[in-house]
């Protein structure tokens, strides 16, 4: 049921030194007019870019100039400009490819966002959108009554190998594989957790489940059996289990590998709820929902 | 009509130890230029991400390699 309101989006970056990096993560649409959800730490690539642009647009100017100087021959342009010293990894394009139908095609219109760091959520919504898009438009549990316990399930889209080009010509980045696929996994609703996500605004409260959320499941649902959404998965912890493995690492040497457990965290309906309520932004609440699966 | 989605993953290059860690090093790049960067928003803000370089979602995204399929 999930896999008819979950989908992917595709963040494309490339570098000052011509490479070119990219990998899908997910969104969950949530009505009908194409309001979506997904975790606000999936448009990294877009801050990276308004971060470096400053400096980037700095180098460009200044190895312009050098080129343009009539004075100096190719040997002393090129030593100027070596002097430099642009960081490789200034970001230089980006594009987020949103994956909304289910016919190959993507949004790549300018998407509007509501951001809300401390929540590390994102509510956007997508223009031009076709209902028929989505096959199954999501509930929503009801704040508060989670019992500890109950089984839920993550979904989104890690271990997807697609390739990300620059088509140089086109002045485009282009995508190659083999079609998306989606990958769930499952754990308990273990606890909520308070922390500080973002450095500006209040601590905010996360769903902490007993398995880890995975590189490409970022912004898609935390979901139990009926399909009722009951977080968009955030981010993932690495708690010390405070055992130690002796692994061998060549050469006849051992090392002492400390252990963890890798819990996700999703941004609950508890903070999800107030703020679609606060846009105007219609939502619908599973009837009944809460406290499925839980009996610890 | 064209199915992005799939249920079947298929086998592509597997990537050395050395160019996970340089991926590994890109999006350890990004994160942390991205983390300065929203520093600055405040809660509410609206924001739209222009698209500096649209994507062309290439066909053969959609075609399996046959030289991957499962024997």
């Amino acid at each position: 049921m999930a896999r008819g309101f979950t989908r992917a989006v595709v963040a494309s970056v490339r570098f000052l030194d011509g490479s070119v990096e990219g990998g899908p993560a997910a969104f969950t649409v949530i009505n009908r007019d194409g309001w979506f959800l997904t975790a606000m730490h999936v448009l990294g690539p877009m801050f990276a870019w308004q971060e470096h642009q400053p400096a980037l647009d700095d180098y460009n100017m200044r190895a312009a100039a050098i080129v343009a100087d009539a004075k100096l021959d190719a040997r002393k342009k090129k030593k100027q400009r070596d002097r430099l010293h642009p960081n490789p990894k200034w970001v230089t394009n980006y594009s987020f490819a949103w994956m909304a139908a289910n016919d190959g095609s993507s949004i790549d219109t300018p998407v509007t966002f509501k951001l809300f760091p401390e929540l590390d959520l994102a509510v956007g919504r997508l223009v031009p959108f076709d209902p028929s898009w989505i096959e199954t438009y999501p509930k929503f549990g009801t704040p508060g009554t989670l019992e500890i316990g109950s089984s839920l399930c993550r979904l989104g889209f890690p271990f997807n190998s697609l390739s990300c080009g620059w088509d140089a010509d086109a002045g485009k980045f282009s995508l190659t594989g083999s079609g998306i696929c989606f990958f769930p996994n499952e754990g308990i609703y273990a606890r909520n957790f308070v922390e500080q996500w973002a450095p500006q605004g209040n601590p905010a409260m996360f769903y902490e489940t007993s398995s880890p959320g995975l590189l490409g499941q970022s912004g898609g649902p935390l979901f139990d059996r009926q399909g009722t959404i009951w977080g968009i998965q955030s981010h993932t912890a690495h708690l010390p289990l405070h055992f130690k493995s002796r692994l061998p690492v060549g050469d006849g040497k051992t090392a002492e590998v400390h252990q963890f457990l890798n819990v996700g965290r999703a941004v609950p309906v508890d903070n999800i709820l107030p703020v679609l309520e606060a846009e105007g932004i219609a939502f619908e609440i599973a009837e009944g929902a809460g406290g499925v699966g839980g009996g610890i | 009509m064209l199915n992005l989605y799939t249920h079947t993953a298929y086998s592509t290059e597997v990537l050395t130890e050395d160019q996970l860690d340089k991926q590994m090093d890109n999006l350890r790049e990004i994160e942390a230029a991205a983390d300065k960067a929203w520093r600055t928003v405040a809660s509410g803000t609206l924001l739209s991400t222009p698209t500096s370089a649209r994507v062309t979602m290439s066909l053969n995204v959609l075609k399996p390699n046959p030289a991957n399929r499962p024997k």
